[in-house]
């Protein structure tokens, strides 16, 4: 399989962005997508949604045509894994034996789901959600299930057990830390969402674990937790976080923490080898002192753009801020900026009923922001943020302060 | 099928058939039509679908709700009174023969 050029080993959003960005910014050679998909790079928040209900058809999800890649020149070789980097030679070994050779190297890994390894864990009928086949799996199984638990309060958890509220499907969750989305969200933000799952009677048992499954004719039949109580469940989904999948990047010797470590070049330790997206991690003015490792559309689709206009030579820096949105019953939950370490939450009123944000700051700076519908808001307060613009708490919490005028000048 | 015409900001036009129910948006994402990119898939996140219809148009489409109203605001190409969110804007046989200018860049 003759390549070198540039080579793309990913299938999702970050895969196609490398590509796409460094065609249009004039790579000259051959580019070429290696995806151990079996299916063309497609939209992911979907599948937890509006596909996962019905709303979104499956023919609506691919990102781009086959034919958009064709008039791009970017070639897609599909059910392609990649198992072997090797550096020297310049080539990738996929796990057919086959080597191919490239002049650049985008690694666009993604993540792979954690894996809950409890007795039980193995038994049929309990699903993880990273795929449209996984997707369609849950939701098969969804007509004949009686009672659906799901194993973790994050993102995932929650956008499900909206889903199967919407459904009429019962749910309840089940989560170790003492408050939801503790990963990504604040205390705030877990209230919030605690309350609307509370109202649209999905329960949440918090500073839970799951000690094992019950599994009855080799299918899960409950979920037994730390405390030892029983949760029937003849359907589970387990949604408890995912591992940057940076296996072949660490064993050829690129630097690994927590994902790949790449510069604002998408650059790894390798100067022919790239990363963009939820495998990599990188300094970010967002982020504070640490590397930070995102997981959201925004950075795989933002950070990649860069690397690919960089792969072409027209460097430019990734320098975005992080921004996060999540569908749950009547609610889109916006979130810019990272919010960790706030010492500061002020709640601003917005225009439309239940629409509200929550500003967040430490030392007085603005630092993050989570908005309920209100997208205007969320994306003024996007460009606050990038701006590094001053607002005071004070101008933050009064509704007729416009957000756009701290873009103008210092706060008062 | 509804006949929509997408024109380019180089001038490039094409005519594409959209189903009826779908967005204007994946009706030209989904027929490689360049210079729409919906960053957020169409869930009124980014401003990045923004399109200019031509005159005459205007009052077929479904009304522009108050958010994507806001959102238009924050576009990245200034908007006109003719601006939508072409992801908020569900095809339907009253659109035949819609034509759309698209913005040369949309971030």
């Amino acid at each position: 399989m003759k390549a070198d050029g540039l080579i793309v080993v990913g299938g999702s959003y970050a895969a196609l962005n490398i590509a796409l960005s460094a065609r249009d910014a004039g790579y000259g050679g051959p580019i070429r997508i290696l995806s151990a998909e079996d299916r063309l790079p497609y939209y992911r928040p979907p599948l937890s949604k509006g596909y996962f209900k019905g709303e979104v058809a499956a023919g609506e999800l691919p990102i781009k045509s086959g034919e958009f890649y064709r008039d791009k020149d970017i070639e897609v070789a599909l059910n392609t894994r990649v198992t072997r980097i090797d550096r020297i030679d310049r080539s990738v070994e996929t796990d057919t034996g086959d080597r191919i050779p490239y002049d650049h190297l985008a690694l666009a890994l993604g993540t792979n789901p954690r894996r809950l390894a409890v007795p039980g864990s193995d038994a049929a009928g309990i699903h993880y959600l990273k795929s449209q086949a996984d997707a369609d799996a849950i939701r098969s199984a969804l007509d004949a299930a009686q009672s659906v638990v799901i194993v973790g309060g994050g993102f995932i958890g929650l956008e499900l057990a909206a889903s199967l509220s919407a459904l009429g499907k019962p749910v309840r969750i089940i989560e170790a830390m003492d408050r939801v989305v503790a990963r990504a969200g604040t205390a705030v933000l877990s209230e919030f969402l605690t309350d609307i799952h509370a109202r649209n009677g999905v329960e949440i048992l918090c500073s839970t674990t799951v000690a094992s499954f019950d599994v009855t004719g080799g299918r899960v039949s409950a979920v037994v937790d730390s405390q030892g109580n029983r949760h029937a469940a003849d359907l589970a989904v387990v949604g408890i976080g995912v591992v940057p999948n940076d296996d072949i990047a660490r064993a050829c010797g690129l630097v690994c923490h927590n994902g790949i470590e790449v510069d604002e070049f998408g650059t790894t330790s390798d100067g022919f080898i790239f990363a963009s997206g939820d495998c990599t991690s990188f300094q970010s003015r967002f982020g504070g002192e640490s590397p930070i490792r995102l997981e959201c559309v925004q950075n795989a689709t933002e950070q990649a753009r860069a690397t690919g206009a960089a792969i072409a030579g027209k460097r430019r820096a990734y320098d975005a801020v992080p921004w996060f949105w999540s569908d749950q019953y009547d609610s889109k939950i916006q979130m810019a900026g990272l919010a960790a370490g706030y010492d500061q939450a002020v709640r601003r009123e917005g225009k439309a009923a239940g629409a509200f944000s929550v500003l967040y700051f430490r030392d007085e700076r603005l630092i993050a922001a989570d908005t309920v519908n209100a997208p205007a808001e969320h994306l003024a307060l996007r460009r606050l943020l990038m701006a590094e613009a001053r607002v005071s708490p004070a101008q933050a919490a009064d509704p007729g302060f416009e957000l756009r005028k701290a873009l103008e000048g210092p706060a008062d | 099928m509804v006949k929509i015409t997408y024109i380019q900001s180089n001038g490039k036009s094409r005519d594409v058939d959209v189903p009826a129910g779908t967005s204007l948006m994946l009706g030209a994402v989904q027929a490689s039509v360049q210079g729409i990119d919906a960053d957020c898939g169409g869930c009124l996140s980014c401003a990045t679908c923004h399109i200019f219809v031509e005159p005459g148009f205007l009052a077929n489409l479904p009304p522009m709700l108050d958010d994507e109203d806001a959102m238009l605001d924050e576009a990245h190409t200034p908007r006109q009174p003719n601006s939508r969110l072409s992801c908020q804007v569900e095809v339907s046989a009253e659109l035949e023969g819609l034509v759309v200018h698209i913005p040369e860049a949309q971030s």
